[in-house]
């Protein structure tokens, strides 16, 4: 059956880099659309995978092994463009005037500089929309403030709320939470939407999305509670008010963990059935959540006494076979190359590539059942349709790409 | 509170979700969906998660429950009764969108499967959020956010390298399968006004995790390199969580801001030698000996500082540092505040106002916005069994004398 994709014939201009743009930009061009990212031989670093030059990654200098750019710009187009030359400026100015949509993620004085805001690119083309992400949003005294992933994470405090009161406070190194999070998911939720809204009114408009913002609405009750009640929240590691047990707990091997969690008393009685120790059930330390969560302590030393005999998953498995809420600690390669219900589901797709050799693309969280798939084209080259871009869709002839060219405005 | 009508305003949602959608519908909801929260009778249990109002443990006090369910309707109904089946393929008929988390084939079972709804109602779009998805060798096991966490892999990352993994504070593992249960919501509805017709749409919790594990998977495929949990770093001079004068601060120095830091620390006197030439070498920097000097620098600077001063005067520098807020601290930010994120809503029954979490992106056209407090248990059951469904009142009386409602 034919795939047939929502957004076929929509035209994205994308001005991003590093997660949170172009995972925006993915959703739209995984669904169809057609995506243009504008980029340039200076993104090197955040093409990198954003490590800065380190001796393991020193034999990774091509600009089409950036671990970013091979994530998230499955689908898309590169046009390798020099904004800093005026027929570069040009060329993205006339791209943004046929465009149904401009994602910028860059630095709120870039594009400002370029003129390329939303009243001059309405001018050009009135029903465009316009989303911006801006880390700290378009105004406010803290405007030009430039925040990574890691200091937002501390800002909105989310960090402040997390671990437990005896460290500091947790900020995951190994990954920048909110870029690859709320930012993006948020601003596809509200792109998604203009989209909608102008289908049914001709109406474009302009979007924008405060990083700081977008990351303080995912805090739950930890600052709302504070609000209301003037109280901080408690730092509960991986323990919680409403379940016990609930953690984290060492297996057989090498670095290997397992979550386990009961929230009800028949969690509880399968827990202790499937580890033996039915003697539990009888002990007064434990006969309820209250006064399980008293001595959660205890609880999870008797707990880790049995699961660090036994591989990890073995300890998912039997406990979910038994209705008890346990999850393998996986890390990435467990994902990639282990976990048979990702494998069934087809959630990793590998492509070719020809300085890689493959990569793999990510599916979606949701799917849709007998309707659209998302689709898995491999990642461009830097500058790899710069003929298309130019020639095919702003029709320009090809004595003024040659010229281009000559200039050094596209490489 | 009441604005410009929200993007999907005429919309109609029904939410019969538990902890795992819940955030999903309240953006709807505060995109101008009428979303009617389903609950069993005598109220849901996600009423009974705290903290509550002033610690009153109450269905009425939930501040969670508050949080989660802005702007939306609450009827109650029993599903498990005919009648009650009854009444819901009613509202599913008038419906455009029903979000649900029961586990996989539940839905079939009480005869309420999307085929069968479907039937009622071509243009319905119907997301099952479910713990790992309707089809595979695990859709039957059951989850929570911090098994999520786990299976999904984003905990791999998270924590100290010499403990256990750690989960993330705000159920960040719920609200991740909400955002994308209601992304592809939205690209549904845009896709239903080409086609003219509803899908079903499978949201696994387990495979909404990885895509935030930022860029493991292709260091993994061109290093071989498996990301492991490494704390707040510190790979790097300046580059992690570090304490301050009344908290602590996260910095994350690059090369290109090496200059700013050393007039940073300079200005007060306490850069030590790193004005010297041989400190502006990267590579220099980043051996051991070399970050556990800057960093010891660094430590004495900070020490001298409040959380507030290292953030403005080092982003003023353009170095990429903040504060690492507590909740009282966001609630001061002079940021949001000169933004007006937080939003005041009136609660009545409370005899008080609440200040909530703002807008998560800012439309010009189509505004985000909180329309009202949540529902109280069943609030609604009038005006939608009555006046909308087209009930008797004394029908509608029966119904709650039979507990279905």
């Amino acid at each position: 059956m034919e795939n047939r994709l929502p957004f076929t014939g929509l035209k994205v201009l994308e001005f991003a880099v590093n997660a949170a743009g172009p995972l925006v930009g993915k959703l739209m061009s995984d669904f169809g659309a057609e995506v243009i990212t504008v980029e340039n031989r200076e993104h090197i670093r955040v093409h990198g995978g954003g490590r800065q030059p380190s001796a393991k990654s020193a034999n990774l200098t091509s600009m089409n092994m950036g671990a970013f750019a091979n994530k998230y710009n499955f689908n898309k187009l590169s046009i390798a463009l020099n904004m800093k030359h005026p027929s570069g400026l040009a060329a993205a100015k006339r791209l943004a005037s046929i465009s149904d949509v401009v994602l910028d993620s860059f630095r709120p004085d870039v594009l400002e500089k370029w003129g390329m805001t939303y009243p001059e690119l309405a001018k050009l083309n009135p029903a465009i929309i316009m989303i911006r992400m801006p880390t700290m949003g378009d105004g406010g005294p803290y405007k030009y403030y430039r925040s990574t992933s890691w200091v937002l994470m501390g800002l909105s405090g989310l960090n402040a709320a997390s671990g437990t009161p005896d460290k500091m406070p947790v900020c995951p190194s190994a990954t920048s939470l909110p870029d690859v999070h709320c930012n993006p998911f948020h601003a596809a939720l509200a792109l998604v939407g203009a989209l909608y809204h102008r289908s049914q009114t001709g109406k474009g408009q302009f979007i924008e999305l405060s990083q700081f913002e977008s990351t303080v609405s995912i805090t739950e009750t930890a600052v709302f509670g504070y609000l209301a009640n003037g109280k901080l929240p408690e730092r509960m590691g991986n323990r919680l008010e409403y379940a016990a047990p609930h953690g984290v707990y060492r297996c057989l091997g090498q670095d290997q963990w397992c979550a386990i969690a009961a929230f009800d008393e028949d969690e509880w009685h399968s827990l202790c059935h499937v580890m033996g120790r039915d003697d539990l059930l009888q002990d007064a330390r434990f006969g309820s959540l209250a006064a399980r969560q008293k001595n959660a302590g205890e609880l999870d030393r008797i707990i880790e006494a049995w699961t660090e005999m036994r591989p990890a998953m073995g300890v998912m498995e039997s406990l979910q076979k038994a209705g008890v809420r346990a999850g393998m600690v996986q890390n990435v390669e467990d994902l990639l190359l282990r976990d048979p219900h990702l494998r069934e589901r087809g959630h990793w797709v590998t492509v070719p590539h020809p300085e890689a050799g493959k990569l793999v693309g990510e599916g979606w969280g949701f799917r849709f059942m007998d309707g659209p798939k998302p689709r898995f084209e491999r990642p461009p080259l830097l500058g790899e349709h710069n003929d298309y871009v130019l020639g095919q869709i702003l029709k320009m002839p090809e004595e003024e790409i040659n010229q281009l060219i000559i200039d050094g405005v596209i490489d | 509170m009441g604005s410009a009508p929200g993007l999907l305003s005429g919309l109609k949602v029904l939410d019969l979700t538990d902890q795992n959608g819940v955030y999903c519908c309240k953006l709807l909801a505060n995109m101008g969906a009428d979303v009617i929260k389903i609950e069993p009778p005598g109220g849901h249990p996600m009423r009974n998660i705290g903290p509550f109002f002033h610690d009153e443990r109450h269905p009425e006090k939930s501040l969670y429950w508050f949080h989660m369910n802005t702007s939306k309707r609450s009827v109650t109904l029993n599903l498990d009764t005919p009648e009650g089946k009854k009444l819901f393929k009613k509202l599913v008929a008038e419906a455009d969108v029903l979000v649900e988390t029961t586990s996989p084939g539940q839905p079939e079972a009480m005869g309420l499967g999307y085929q069968t709804l479907s039937e009622l109602n071509p243009r319905l779009v119907m997301a099952s959020i479910t713990p790992f998805g309707q089809t595979g060798p695990w859709s039957e096991y059951k989850s929570c956010d911090l098994v999520a966490l786990a299976a999904g892999g984003l905990m791999s990352l998270c924590g100290w390298p010499d403990e256990a993994p750690q989960r993330i504070a705000g159920s960040q593992a719920y609200h991740q399968t909400s955002m994308q249960a209601a992304l592809g919501i939205m690209v549904a509805l845009f896709d239903r006004l080409a086609t003219g017709r509803g899908v079903h749409i499978d949201v696994s919790m387990h495979e909404s995790i990885p895509v935030t594990m930022l860029a493991s998977a292709p260091n993994y495929l061109s290093m071989g390199e498996v990301r492991k949990r490494d704390g707040d770093g510190h790979e790097q001079p300046a580059y992690g969580t570090f304490a301050c004068k009344d908290g602590h601060v996260d910095c994350r120095l690059f090369n290109a801001n090496w200059d700013d830091f050393v007039g940073w620390l300079d200005h007060d006197g306490m850069a030590g030698d790193l004005k010297e030439a041989r400190w502006k070498d990267p590579f220099f920097r980043r051996q051991k000996d070399s970050v556990a000097h800057i960093d010891v620098l660094f430590r004495a600077f900070l020490a001298k500082h409040t959380k507030k001063e290292v953030y403005e005067s080092g982003q003023d520098r353009g170095i990429q540092v903040g504060a690492i807020n507590t909740a009282k601290d966001v609630t001061e930010d002079r940021q949001l505040a000169a933004r007006n994120y937080f939003v005041d809503v009136e609660h009545p029954e409370l005899g008080t106002t609440l200040k909530y979490l703002g807008a998560p992106f800012k439309m010009s056209e189509t505004p985000w916005a909180i329309r009202g407090r949540a529902p109280l248990i069943g609030e609604h059951n009038t005006e939608v069994y009555v006046k909308e469904l087209g009930l008797t009142p004394r029908k509608l009386a029966g119904l709650k004398k039979a507990g279905v409602v």
